[in-house]
């Protein structure tokens, strides 16, 4: 798919360049903790590679033309986008870890990037700046800026500031909200999101293949511990499959009644119609794979990037109508040829006081 | 030499602490390295075309390209392993055999006269093999620290580092890549208003992730050769995360996210995981029985 002039990119030089030294050197990377390592080791398995696929779109928030009355749709072109975007991140992480060899990707995390977006970083300072004056005993209908916030709120808090260094007799400097952060915040444009999966590439010791039906190795998210107690227990991962639904329900639908309790039908509706739809895709997925069960489901809300207004966030929605998306994913298995292998398990009463640890400043979890 | 000050600082926890006694290594205090640098950002402000500005025609500010400031690359390498560098050394007077549960930190700082530093710290326990007060069984086990004397550095926890001798390894080092990037703001241009990936920046930011993580391994090879008695086979724990080099507001107005003009965004990436290598032959830490996993459904809520 070419959009705007350019070939979607591919795996960048440096990565097989990496690749091929690991190969070379007999080097192995991964992102899993030492439990988890070895617990792979003991499934049968070696860690090859750390493999990753990154994509970085623009999602336009379009509201679809609708019928009066009409209780909320699926954005189409949204779903789309936002299923796409994720589909690219994941398939340029296949490419790197069948380039390196491996049967299968474990322990993928799917990250989903909004700093890129300059509005929503711009919130985040200018909610630090109000959290400041409110300290400094400002009234809040001095710092509620409203509608207008992005375009003035760096004059008032300046302002503010100023007042504040000439009272403390500090020379000027910059204030707190403008301290860098741990995060970063690389203003790319509104709407910008970045997709990416991240994962450890594995193969099989023995000479059995664990690539999937479409010979491609599996992908999923389940952790070291997980993988091993999945593959002792006679299944074998061979997807990762998930669905989404991007779902608007316009404005005037969410209003009810002040004297009245009632039920919001169309989000009600909206919530279910979308959650539906997505599991579907998920289950669809599935069967394509071939595979009888789905575990480690996951079914996440989300509204990303596309909220055109930061200002009343909680009542934004009776003005510009709710944008949602469900995402649904989970790692497709099928059970292994000869396994119906019982785990032993037994019970345990755990003694350690984590608490304990926390409070006194020890790094235990 | 086993030159054990007593009392020794460590930031162990209460378990880390037991199990790293259990195999005979007490803590033999809290090292730390630090360097600061200037994380001066010159270069990665668009140039001025000046034929534009004296004759006009054309944007006067010519925007950076998105690529990477080798530059800055190459600082923050130094800085991040100097600082790595001198935590082991100081982990080396201690006479410490190594040191366990490394933490990276950047911490940013503006001084005066708008000097943006970055200051990379690396803060871990020192660890050494107390054969006089370890297990019998171990009392002849070989030192840990590296062939050519230093000290072993890991990010591991006590318990992970315990697990790993079990199993056969034993850390290197804490191996680190980086790469920094600045971004070309003009290349959202002609996608605006539709839905579309864009390649530009995806290909930035998956090359210097890969970048990243492709320096981490060349560094490591070239310190270690393959075929070096300490050259790792693997890295654990390895993560690739990224952060502004730089803010994008200094405060006050005009310096908005949104009109920050000519100054790209500057991006850096970092990679961080646990070099490994396997024990050295006949070193009694290696459990020679298979690693048992054991199914336990805790009763504790």
């Amino acid at each position: 798919m070419t959009q705007g002039g350019q070939p979607p990119p591919d795996i960048p030089r440096h990565a097989h360049q990496r690749i091929a030294e690991m190969k070379a050197k007999h080097l192995f990377t991964c992102d899993l903790s030492v439990n988890e390592f070895l617990l792979v080791k003991e499934a049968g398995f070696d860690p090859l590679g750390l493999v990753m696929g990154t994509s970085i779109y623009h999602v336009v928030p379009t509201v679809p033309p609708m019928q009066p009355g009409q209780p909320g749709c699926e954005v189409g072109t949204m779903t789309q986008a936002l299923y796409h975007a994720r589909d690219l991140a994941m398939q340029r992480m296949e490419a790197e870890a069948d380039e390196l060899g491996g049967d299968g990707i474990i322990g993928v995390k799917l990250v989903v990037n909004l700093d890129g977006d300059p509005q929503r970083v711009a919130w985040k300072l200018y909610r630090k700046w109000q959290a400041w004056a409110h300290e400094q005993g400002y009234p809040r209908r001095m710092t509620n800026l409203g509608y207008n916030w992005f375009a003035t709120w760096q004059q008032v808090a300046w302002g503010q500031w100023q007042m504040f260094c000439a009272q403390q007799g500090w020379p000027p400097q910059p204030p707190p909200w403008a301290i860098p952060t741990k995060k970063p915040t690389y203003a790319l444009g509104q709407n910008v999101v970045e997709f990416m999966a991240i994962g450890t590439a594995v193969k099989h010791r023995g000479s059995e293949s664990f690539k999937n039906r479409h010979g491609k190795p599996f992908q999923s998210d389940l952790s070291g511990q997980e993988f091993w107690t999945l593959i002792r227990s006679g299944y074998r991962p061979v997807g990762f499959v998930m669905g989404n639904c991007v779902y608007y329900v316009p404005p005037q639908l969410l209003q009810a009644q002040r004297t009245k309790n009632c039920e919001l039908t169309a989000y009600t509706h909206a919530l279910y119609d979308a959650r539906e739809l997505a599991m579907e895709r998920l289950e669809y997925e599935a069967e394509s794979l071939g595979a009888t069960g789905i575990v480690d489901v996951n079914v996440s809300e989300h509204s990303h990037a596309w909220r055109r207004d930061y200002v009343n966030v909680g009542n934004a929605a009776l003005q510009s109508g709710e944008m949602i998306e469900l995402f649904v994913i989970g790692t497709a298995v099928v059970p292994m040829e000869g396994g119906a292998a019982r785990l032993d398990t037994s019970l345990i009463h755990v003694v350690n006081d984590t608490r304990g640890a926390l409070v006194l400043g020890g790094r235990e979890p | 030499m086993t030159m054990r000050p007593v009392p020794a600082l460590s930031d162990l926890g209460v378990t880390e602490f037991l199990v790293l006694s259990r195999l005979g290594f007490l803590p033999h205090g809290l090292v730390v390295g630090a360097c600061v640098y200037e994380a001066d950002t010159r270069g990665t402000a668009g140039s001025i075309d000046l034929f534009a500005a004296l004759f006009g025609g054309g944007p006067v500010q010519r925007p950076v390209p998105t690529q990477e400031v080798i530059a800055l690359s190459d600082a923050v390498r130094s800085a991040r392993s100097l600082a790595i560098e001198r935590m082991r050394a100081q982990a080396a007077v201690m006479g410490a055999d190594g040191v366990v549960g490394v933490r990276l930190d950047v911490e940013h700082h503006l001084w005066r006269g708008n000097h943006q530093v970055a200051k990379f710290v690396a803060v871990g326990t020192a660890v050494g093999h107390d054969r006089a007060h370890g297990p019998t069984e171990l009392r002849d086990a070989p030192s840990l620290r590296l062939v050519d004397g230093a000290p072993f550095t890991s990010d591991l926890s006590g318990q992970d580092f315990v697990a790993l001798l079990q199993a056969g390894y034993r850390p290197v080092t804490v191996a680190s890549g980086t790469c920094v990037y600045q971004l070309n703001l003009a290349e959202m241009a002609p996608y605006r208003g539709y839905n579309a990936e864009i390649p530009g920046y995806t290909r930035a930011f998956f090359d210097a992730r890969e970048t990243a993580m492709a320096r981490l391994q060349y560094d490591l090879f070239t310190r270690w050769a393959p075929g070096h008695p300490d050259a790792p086979t693997g890295i654990v724990g390895m993560t690739v995360s990224e952060a502004a080099h730089r803010p994008q507001t200094m405060g006050g107005p005009g310096r908005n996210v949104l009109s920050q003009g000519a100054n790209a965004p500057v991006v850096e990436f970092t990679a961080v995981g646990t070099a490994i290598a396997s024990l050295r032959p006949g070193d009694p830490r290696r459990v020679t029985a298979p690693v048992k996993p054991l199914v336990v459904v805790p009763l504790d809520r």
